[in-house]
């Protein structure tokens, strides 16, 4: 997940960095990407949390105004969890499992008016919430 | 390649498996010869799937010399680019050779007793490769660019030409009934691994899984008999260059009937020209690319399709880059080595599949609001 990863790779660049032995090539080349991906990572880090934000703002519409479209024969199909957690990572990594469980649905109906609105619906929050992630992973790309 | 010693490493041609090999290809390839055996092995640099070996024979009498073959051999695990298919390479090479620049076919063989996985045989083409990520440090491409871009669209142009109607590499390409048809096993299979139901999903995947879906939907459809071979995998890495000419075009696994839009749309997709967004394949602009397209065949590039078939091999490659890494258990990188072995893998952020999606997504809008100008 997009959001939980630079944690991740913190730990992992810890682990490494804290070992003690003398480093061979192969470890060389790992502390050499460790210092590519820790730049990369600080060019995100003032921008990250607010974009995280914003993401989930367009994914809980979008998910909102698919469960208003859906019909009620299809609710449960669709809205395959109501939980919505408080944590900004957890909710994030929460509505897209939502989202991608729904895709299969609005695939099946996509030839059906309300189907065809709401796929469109979610294609627009996948490239909206792309468009601001895009714009965070660019600073990485220019670091 | 032009020199051996900075392309590949050393290899031992000793033991049971370069036994094997030898009598195999004199059995099948030099029969008329009194001897043949592998004097020199080689492994080159690079690549990511299929092991390829540069192999010295020396033959002996009447033809008395040395020549090095490359033997392309399977790999043991069906990987992402799989299913592998030897019999295919070597049916796409006797099917195109005096037509297309590929390398002389010597010999295939699908039994695994001989060389433990089925391999094909092929001369070694004297000549330089590239990958994308080094083509702007090659003096060649430095000074001499267009007239790359022009050899390339001139290979574009013989495969175009060749006539695949009534040739032998039907025996290994299936005649579609229509384009939806020829992109919907690619599809599929690309799609699939978004298909199942997980906790973890990115952005990134939940775009990669629909936009399957609108491949499908959105295909443009041409007469069957227009369809020409679409190498699949069109890159610079896949030409061997011999100064500004295409001495041959390798790797042709992925090789399938379709559009012509589609060979182009590989080469030009944005993810083969991230560093340099204007040139078409890191070659040629577009309007240059069009103009030496329309002088080598006599049509202009289409670019409703062209478009269309970027945002195709978009999917094929980022749907290939995103995958899911299911079952990673705590403490395992990325790259699926254990932190507590002795190789760590730090691994890295997943900035990759954010700019392929956006890349990709541009496109999309452009191909739906009707503006095939958007590259």
């Amino acid at each position: 997940m997009f959001y939980d990863e630079p944690g991740g790779l913190l730990r992992r660049a810890g682990e490494l960095l804290s070992r003690t032995e003398a480093p061979d090539e192969a470890l060389l080349a790992q502390l050499r990407l460790i210092g590519v991906q820790l730049k990369r990572l600080g060019a995100m880090w003032p921008d990250l949390f607010g974009t995280l934000d914003a993401e989930n703002h367009i994914l809980l519409a979008a998910h909102a105004d698919i469960v208003a479209c859906v019909p009620q024969s299809l609710a449960v199909q669709i809205v395959t969890d109501y939980e919505q957690p408080a944590d900004p990572v957890l909710l994030n990594a929460a509505l897209l499992r939502q989202l991608n469980d729904m895709l299969a649905v609005l695939h099946d109906h996509r030839h059906e008016a309300w189907g065809a609105a709401s796929l469109q619906r979610l294609r627009r929050a996948v490239a909206d919430a792309a468009v601001i992630q895009g714009a965070l992973t660019d600073k990485a790309w220019a670091s | 390649m032009t020199d051996l010693d900075s392309h590949s490493t050393a290899e031992s041609s000793v033991g049971a498996q370069w036994d094997s090999l030898a009598r195999f290809l004199h059995s099948e390839a030099f029969a008329d010869a009194a001897t043949l055996r592998i004097v020199d092995v080689r492994r080159p640099r690079g690549g990511m799937s299929w092991e390829t070996f540069f192999v010295l024979l020396d033959i002996g009498s009447p033809h008395d010399r040395q020549q090095w073959i490359a033997v392309k051999r399977a790999p043991g695990d069906v990987g992402p680019l799989g299913p592998y298919n030897a019999r295919k390479d070597a049916i796409i090479f006797q099917s195109l050779h005096g037509h297309v620049p590929v390398p002389k076919f010597v010999a295939h063989c699908d039994d695994p007793d001989v060389f433990v996985r089925p391999f094909t045989a092929s001369e070694l083409i004297e000549g330089e490769s590239d990958d994308l990520y080094r083509i702007e440090r090659w003096p060649t491409w430095q000074t001499h660019r267009d007239e790359l871009g022009q050899a390339i669209v001139d290979a574009l142009a013989a495969l175009h030409r060749f006539r695949w109607q009534g040739n032998s590499i039907l025996e290994t390409l299936r005649i579609p009934g229509s384009i939806h048809d020829a992109l919907r096993p690619m599809v599929e299979w690309y799609s699939q691994p978004y298909q199942r139901r997980r906790d973890d999903v990115t952005l990134a995947q939940i775009f990669w899984r629909d936009l399957g879906v609108w491949l499908l939907d959105n295909a443009p459809e041409i007469p069957v008999d227009e369809m020409v071979v679409v190498h699949g995998d069109l890159r610079f890495g896949n030409m061997l260059w011999q100064g500004t000419r295409v001495a041959a075009i390798i790797d042709w696994e992925r090789a399938m009937l379709g559009d012509p839009m589609s060979n182009l749309g590989f080469l030009s997709m944005p993810m083969a020209r991230r560093r340099r967004p204007e040139l078409m394949g890191m070659a040629v602009t577009f309007e240059r690319l069009d103009e030496l397209y329309t002088a080598a065949l006599g049509t202009p590039i289409d670019r409703r399709r062209f478009q269309y078939y970027m945002i195709f091999w978009q999917f094929i490659e980022g749907s290939l880059m995103s995958r899911p890494t299911s079952g990673r258990p705590e403490g395992v990188g990325p790259g699926g080595t254990d932190l507590a072995a002795r190789r760590p893998v730090v691994g890295t952020l997943p900035i990759g599949p954010t700019l392929h999606l956006n890349q990709t997504l541009r496109l999309v809008e452009a191909f739906e609001n009707g503006d095939h100008d958007v590259l």
